[in-house]
């Protein structure tokens, strides 16, 4: 996030390597599950304009999404939202 | 290029650190034909993946190594080899090759996570060393001395 370079790749940026070499994109995020307090998440991948889902982490959907694909929305459900959500009190 | 394979997992003694939960921070690669061993330490996070991966058990979500794979399912391409390329300052460099339609494609790889994602895999993905790497770093275990981990 920081835009750093690390001496090596990590394993987020491999992934990213190979779905940019492969002319992949990732289309969307999905927190699409909230069990026993812990979120999961699929990621949305286009491949030649076909959407195929991979089940992930959320923190991995985001730290993927950082290497190149800062503009993939993230959505999740309502009942997720319901379930979780909270409202930031507004600072004086 | 020389064919490896991983011949076992040590703790590392140089930096305890990356040992706390007691994953083995070292591995031995060695030679297939021949008796040259290269050990390569990893990271902490690799140590556990890999020890979670050898043990079989499924962890309840994906870890990054497994997306690695569906995303390489995904593509439909396959993976090829893990080449330990070079090492600079006491870092291994390493190639991740995959095949996708008779094509080869090489990726930059730490090479903790590439023999992570070759046991992930379970397709005995072969691992390969350049000779230059195995004159540079390449140990054979009976020059040790009883007192090596002394010095």
């Amino acid at each position: 996030m920081r835009g750093e370079k690390v001496p090596q790749p990590l394993i987020h940026d491999l992934i990213c390597s190979v779905i940019k070499t492969f002319g992949g994109s990732i289309d969307a995020i999905i927190v699409n599950d909230l069990k026993n307090d812990t979120f999961y998440a699929q990621l949305v991948l286009n491949i030649k304009g076909k959407q195929l889902l991979i089940d992930c982490k959320p923190s991995d959907a985001s730290t993927l999404t950082l290497s190149g694909f800062e503009k993939a929305p993230i959505y999740t459900t309502e009942s997720i939202m319901e379930k979780a959500g909270i409202m930031m009190e507004e600072k004086q | 290029m020389i064919e490896m394979m991983i011949e076992g997992r040590g703790v590392g003694m140089t930096k305890p650190e990356l040992n706390l939960d007691g994953s083995p921070s070292i591995i031995f690669l060695k030679e297939k034909i021949g008796k040259r061993y290269l050990p390569v330490s990893v990271s902490r996070k690799q140590s556990n993946i890999m020890s979670i991966k050898l043990s079989g058990k499924q962890e309840p979500r994906p870890l990054p190594h497994d997306i690695f794979l569906s995303v390489n399912d995904a593509f439909g391409s396959s993976i090829d080899s893990v080449v330990v390329s070079d090492i600079k300052n006491g870092m291994f460099y390493a190639k991740l090759i995959l095949t996708k339609n008779d094509k080869k494609y090489t990726f930059d790889s730490q090479l903790g996570d590439a023999i992570v994602i070759a046991i992930a895999s379970h397709k005995q993905v072969p691992i390969y060393a350049t000779e230059s790497v195995m004159k540079k770093e390449a140990i054979v275990l009976n020059d040790y001395p009883n007192n090596w981990a002394e010095s």
